[in-house]
């Protein structure tokens, strides 16, 4: 598996200058806020963009440096477009032949669009038109796989069903993915590794649970949002349970869970087990405090939580003792 | 703004019933044949005037168009006009001759007409529904040179101005026009003479249209044309004198 | 109240507009009879025109298909300095009158033209001839077709070329496999427009090409000279050319509703679209 990596690639954009080091082994997610040049990443990888400077390679392959741009046709990306660009004068069958004529059979199999082979895109669903779009690039048989808000043009209710099947497509893929996002959330579900990027640059790289736990700075705290917990479904709608046995519950009565969310604000934190029963409670070692001028990151277990620096003193938290964390289950919501 | 439009507004309306006051008889309208088009305006500035192939300003004016006068290129048009009611009998007012004109260059080096049936030379000449039209295939015809001079037309057009437009412009070879088109243009073109044995009989007709609302001021016009005055001027510009002046007639004593 | 004289007023003009386009054409079969109008369908002088149009404005249309095109796509798709400069050139026959578009022909193709004197001295001569004509009518009529070419490029979703490159199509497999095919229904109602303004044009022809029967006489400058010689000919020459007009239309009505383009939703033939 070829890694894809960028060394000081930039572009110069409306208000800012991109200017982007990164390298793609496995499935990388770019979050960041609209505008702050993700798209143009995928975009200079993908050859639709000639960056002013940098360099692009492919395992031994250099796509663009000083002296050398290859063109998108030459260059072994799978793109996926935010709104998925399938192309309306064509079957599904035609739009995935496109891209590789003799087995496009295989891939309508496999992404489960075999009976829709002769239907237009105009009459597909949002998650159909997705499927067919992944089918068409991966049909390329890419070095890489590149996808541009790939929930961003579902319902709601839509995308936490697209989000499982991609979360399992892309665990079952073996080529670099890197994927775009304004949501944090997905970031998470889908990506193993996570890049904040902001007016261009890249303010923090690192896991879902780093991002949270140690936040780079105010923005990527805010930014990064939720808490995920993982865990088994417990029969009861709505609520998982921990791999320590706790029970975490949420308000919305969603059916067979797996992944709650708790943001870091919406948690307390108390040096003794509390007294409402009602409460979800993780309990655990304070394994990392970080303080971000008067607001802290504290982390117990698998969340953390953000509280004033004053509780922070007040309750004489420090690393390695033990705290109860605690949130209400309408503070709790259900991810996946 | 809108202040001095009104009052201009208001001048413009009151300007024009004092303008034509001014005039005691309203202007003529004339229809006439395009070879008239520099004479006519010096023989009466007052008159309007609308230049064309004579064919198709009689046609116009069978389809209604407000001339008081028409005045042809042929007697043929007139005739038929005053047989269909259109207009009073016709009477000549000047006559013309037919030349063949060539660019100043002269690039097909025409040096007579009998050069016109060498293949490849560009002739131009009007259709034949066109007074000047009919009167080249007439002397076409008169010299037995029809079919090959034929061959080399490469247009025909609807009046004998753009015949000449086209000579004096240098796409065409050669262009059969009136003896007073190219006195009009002498400087850009060299003049080739049409044997006057070969001349076919051009006399050009005057006529009141019948549906005119002006017949005072279209009979005061043609009596201008007909005065020594006009026909003064009409010489001047190289057409030929009303009536064939008396002809020596050679008896043949048998 | 107000809703239904505003509404009554709007028929109104809608039925005065329809009449007025209805009328001349009513009036042109109203003065003939079919016994002329057919009788004119074996007069030489029409067969030759129809002849003449028809030969001159394929060729012509071609040509604008052929050149056209290309212009169109590179305008649409690229921004480059000058664009805007270029496109007001492209556009500028349509505002020509078109004896003025003659003039300016011989001018640059006559036998003293700018152009016309170097082709002359090559043995071509263009004033007069057929070809004449061919290039009288691509000029007038191109603008027609390049305008709606252009804004049915620019209607192309530009992330479908840039899906059919990422898929592995270079740009010359791009435009034939994904614009031209989505374009197509814009492309054909500029070529329908293009072909409607060719066969009826009459300036440019006549001062650049002359008329001779059988050689350059078109149909509307059949017309024209008929006019000057009979007008009962003339009129039963129009029910010709009017029944011409029609069934051309009928055609290419049949024709684009065979191709169903997602673009095309307009009941107008011309597709005549909002853009641009």
């Amino acid at each position: 598996m070829a890694r894809v990596t960028l060394e000081h690639v930039t572009v110069p954009l409306r208000s800012f200058e991109l200017d982007v080091s990164l390298a793609i082994g496995a499935t990388v997610a770019l979050v960041g806020p609209s505008g702050a040049g993700k798209s143009t990443v995928l975009n200079a990888i993908a050859g639709l963009v000639r960056p002013s400077g940098g360099v692009i390679r492919c395992g031994e392959e250099t796509w663009f440096d000083q002296d050398v741009f290859l063109p998108p046709e030459r260059r072994s990306v799978g793109l996926v477009f935010q709104d998925y660009a399938l192309f309306p004068h064509l079957t599904v069958r035609g739009n995935v032949e496109y891209a590789r004529r003799h087995a496009a059979d295989e891939y309508l199999e496999r992404f489960g669009i075999a009976h829709l082979a002769n239907a237009r895109p105009a009459a597909l669903s949002g998650g159909e038109r997705q499927r067919v779009a992944l089918a068409r690039a991966l049909a390329r048989d890419p070095a890489i796989l590149l996808l541009d808000e790939p929930l961003a043009a579902l319902d709601a209710h839509t995308r936490v069903e697209v989000r499982t099947e991609l979360q399992q497509l892309l665990a079952g893929l073996e080529i670099p993915t890197l994927l775009v996002t304004h949501d944090f959330e997905d970031a998470a579900a889908l990506a193993q590794e996570i890049g904040v990027i902001v007016d261009g640059r890249l303010r923090q790289t690192g896991t879902a649970a780093d991002l949270v736990a140690r936040p780079a700075d105010p923005f990527v705290a805010s930014f990064t949002g939720a808490n995920l917990l993982r865990g088994t479904p417990t029969g009861s709608p709505g609520s998982i349970r921990l791999e320590d046995g706790t029970l975490i519950t949420a308000a919305e009565e969603v059916g067979e869970a797996t992944t709650l969310a708790v943001y870091p604000w919406d948690i307390t934190i108390s040096t003794h087990p509390p007294d409402d029963s009602a409460l979800n409670v993780v309990a655990g070692t304070i394994t990392a405090i970080t303080e971000l001028g008067n607001r802290a990151r504290v982390t117990i277990g698998p969340v953390s939580a953000e509280i004033t620096a004053e509780s922070l003193r007040r309750l004489g938290l420090e690393t390695g003792g033990r705290a109860y964390a605690a949130f209400k289950a309408t503070g709790t919501r259900v991810v996946a | 703004m809108k202040r001095v439009f009104l009052v201009l507004g208001l001048l413009a309306v009151l300007a024009t019933p004092a303008a034509s006051a001014t005039k005691s008889a309203p202007k003529a309208t004339v229809y006439a044949a395009s070879s008239l088009t520099n004479v006519f305006p010096v023989v009466d500035a007052n008159a309007t005037y609308s230049f064309g192939g004579s064919n198709a300003l009689a046609a116009q004016i069978e389809q209604g168009a407000p001339a008081d006068v028409f005045a042809s290129a042929n007697l043929t048009l007139p005739t038929q006009l005053h047989q269909q009611g259109y207009c009073s009998r016709p009477v000549v007012f000047t006559r013309n001759t037919l030349v063949i004109v060539v660019p100043k260059a002269n690039p097909a080096h025409i040096r007579n007409i009998y050069n016109l049936t060498k293949p490849g030379v560009k002739v131009d000449v009007a259709a034949p529904g066109v007074p000047v039209g009919t009167y080249t295939q007439q002397v076409l015809n008169n010299m037995n040179i029809a079919a090959a001079v034929n061959k080399n037309v490469v247009s025909q057009e609807s009046s004998v101005t753009e015949v000449l437009a086209h000579v004096t412009g240098g796409d065409v070879d050669a262009g059969f026009v009136y003896a007073t088109d190219a006195q009009s243009v002498s400087g850009q073109v060299k003049v080739i003479r049409v044997p006057a044995w070969a001349q076919p009989k051009v006399r050009y007709g005057i006529c009141v249209v019948s549906a005119s609302q002006n017949k005072t001021a279209a009979h005061a016009f043609i009596r201008l044309v007909l005065s020594a005055k006009g026909q003064a001027k009409l010489l001047k510009y190289g057409f030929l004198p009303r009536f064939k002046p008396a002809a020596k007639h050679h008896r043949h004593r048998s | 109240m107000r809703n239904r004289f505003g509404g009554g007023l709007f028929v109104l003009l809608a039925a005065v507009a329809l009449v007025f386009l209805v009328l001349p054409i009513v009036g042109i079969f109203f003065h003939t009879t079919p016994g002329r109008v057919i009788g004119q369908l074996s007069n030489p002088v029409v067969v030759d025109a129809f002849v003449v149009t028809l030969k001159t404005s394929l060729v012509a249309q071609a040509l604008i298909l052929l050149f056209g095109t290309p212009t169109a796509y590179l305008l649409a798709t690229r921004r480059f300095t000058g664009r805007s400069v270029a496109v007001t050139l492209v556009e500028l026959p349509l505002v020509l009158p078109p004896a003025v578009a003659g003039i300016g022909l011989l001018a640059a193709l006559g036998r003293n033209g700018l152009l016309g004197s170097s082709l002359h001295f090559l043995g071509v001569t263009l004033p007069f001839t057929q070809a004449a004509v061919t290039i009288a009518v691509a000029y007038v009529a191109s603008p027609l077709y390049i305008r709606q070419a252009i804004a049915a490029f620019e209607a192309v979703d530009p992330r479908l070329p840039a899906a059919s490159r990422t898929l592995g199509a270079g740009p010359v497999r791009t435009f034939f496999r994904v614009m031209l095919p989505i374009a197509r229904g814009g492309l054909i109602a500029g070529l329908a427009l293009s072909f409607a303004r060719g066969i009826g044009e009459f300036g440019a022809t006549i001062m650049f090409a002359g008329s001779l029967q059988h050689v350059t006489q078109t149909l509307s400058l059949a017309i024209y000279y008929e006019f000057n010689q009979s007008f009962d000919a003339t009129l039963a020459m129009s029910g010709v050319l009017v029944i011409i007009s029609a069934l051309l239309l009928l055609t290419l009505r049949i024709a684009l509703s065979w191709h169903e383009s997602p673009s095309n939703t307009s009941p107008s033939l011309f597709g005549l679209s909002s853009s641009t």
